[in-house]
């Protein structure tokens, strides 16, 4: 059960509200503005309804240009909205949140970017080495034209001995240098240590009995010649060559 | 761009691919329209900051329901309905209560008319109450009495929104209309008597 101060409310409320017959907003505004359609319409109604003629007045008031009673607390309000304008734009069309960068960059547009800048890359990159394989050599010029021309060291090779010997090596072959006026030869230990050393302007030279002798069975050792010019600069150079004495079955 | 209408702009607006590129557009219908708007807000809030809130919050929601707008309304009406269904709504979510009955003096509820309990009666009750409201009650009574009552406002928006001269403007009304419904209804009550006699 209603208590009377709720249901003289309740009474009131029904009484002061609208009805079926009450115009819409756009048809009051329609009434207000002096159409004449809704004025045949709903002008009678309007007359006798209070919560219409409310409504109209509310309406009204919004309309009208200068607001009545626009107190200087309304125009300070309205000048400080006129400044919200760009932040309430904002509010109303929020940007899109962020995405993990892992989820953007595996989006179609992300792909598709990525890929014009690759083919951009490689475009560029053979664009370089097309220009760089099609233009002038580069040049080499000595530093000093009145110093004395200088040669790289060539390679050359040790004939004998060579791997494992059957038999205690009598002497060291290699090939003959073009232009080289003598030769100076090593024998090494394992530990790179000089076993030997000795100069010839042949290209063999015969080893030493002493020498023969320290070439035992099972020993490594090393061999190296050097090809000297004339005044006695290296013009070539064999590399290591390693060769060890097996055993005799004599 | 000031010289299209207000509906022109929007249909640009609506037109627009994306929001950006109606923002231009709805600059200038914030600009022609906001000082109404924060100027209804400031009538129901009576306070400057609240009312500048409110009146941000009217415009987000017009904007972002600009593609809803029909062709063939009128954009002033529309944004007035979103104005005041913003308002009232955030005058309700205050839970302000109605003013008391206690507080007025003459209530009534001693008049018998809302003592009725079926369907029937009420309705009765209801119809008696408007034709009482429309004889016994002034414009500015019946405004102040459907904005208190149907549209549950506070007193002192009442008068605010009225332009009452005080605060206390719109109780007078109340008090005014209540005392002379419950002469009306007293009247309305001994000629029924008399005629049911005859």
């Amino acid at each position: 059960m209603q208590n009377g101060e709720s249901r003289t409310v309740d009474i009131l409320r029904s009484a002061l509200g609208p009805t079926d017959e009450c115009p819409t907003i756009e048809e009051l505004e329609s009434l207000s503005s002096g159409d004449s359609i809704a004025t045949s319409r709903w002008s009678g109604h309007v007359h006798v309804c209070g919560f219409c003629q409310t409504e109209m007045y509310l309406l009204q008031t919004f309309l009208v240009e200068r607001p009545r009673e626009a107190s200087q607390n309304a125009s300070n309000a309205a000048e400080i909205l006129a400044t919200k304008r760009k932040e309430i734009f904002t509010r109303a069309f929020p940007a899109p949140k962020g995405t993990p960068w892992w989820k953007s960059a595996f989006t179609v547009r992300r792909i598709a970017q990525a890929s014009v800048a690759a083919a951009l890359v490689l475009l560029l990159l053979g664009a370089v080495f097309f220009f760089r394989s099609t233009g002038p050599q580069p040049q080499l010029e000595t530093r000093n034209q009145n110093a004395p021309e200088v040669l790289r060291s060539a390679g050359f090779s040790i004939v004998s001995p060579s791997g494992d010997v059957g038999e205690r090596p009598i002497e060291i072959r290699w090939e003959q240098v073009p232009g080289a006026a003598s030769y100076q030869v090593r024998l090494l230990e394992v530990d790179r240590s000089e076993l030997w050393k000795a100069s010839t302007k042949d290209s063999r030279i015969e080893l030493p009995e002493a020498i023969r002798a320290r070439i035992v069975p099972a020993k490594t050792l090393f061999a190296d010649v050097k090809a000297l010019d004339s005044s006695g600069n290296q013009i070539a150079s064999t590399e290591l060559v390693r060769f060890r004495l097996v055993q005799s079955r004599k | 761009m000031e010289r299209f209408t207000d509906e022109e702009l929007i249909e640009r607006c609506q037109a627009a691919a994306e929001p950006a590129a109606s923002e231009p557009f709805l600059n200038v219908l914030f600009q022609r329209h906001h000082a109404r708007v924060v100027s209804w807000c400031y009538h129901i809030t009576g306070e400057t900051n609240s009312a500048v809130d409110l009146a941000q919050e009217v415009f987000i929601k017009a904007f972002q329901a600009m593609r809803s707008f029909r062709r063939g309304s009128k954009f002033t009406t529309w944004l007035y309905s979103i104005t005041r269904n913003h308002c009232l709504d955030e005058l309700r979510s205050r839970r302000r209560q109605i003013q008391k009955l206690e507080d007025f003096p003459e209530d009534l509820q001693d008049g018998g008319i809302t003592s009725a309990d079926s369907a029937i009666e009420q309705r009765e009750s209801r119809e008696l109450m408007r034709k009482l409201i429309r004889d016994s009650l002034d414009d500015t009574e019946t405004k102040v009495m459907t904005l208190h009552y149907v549209h549950e406002m506070p007193l002192d928006v009442v008068s605010r929104m009225l332009g009452l001269p005080n605060d206390s403007g719109a109780k007078a009304y109340v008090v005014s209309a209540r005392r002379k419904l419950k002469r009306a209804y007293e009247t309305w009550k001994d000629s029924s008597k008399a005629a049911k006699a005859t």
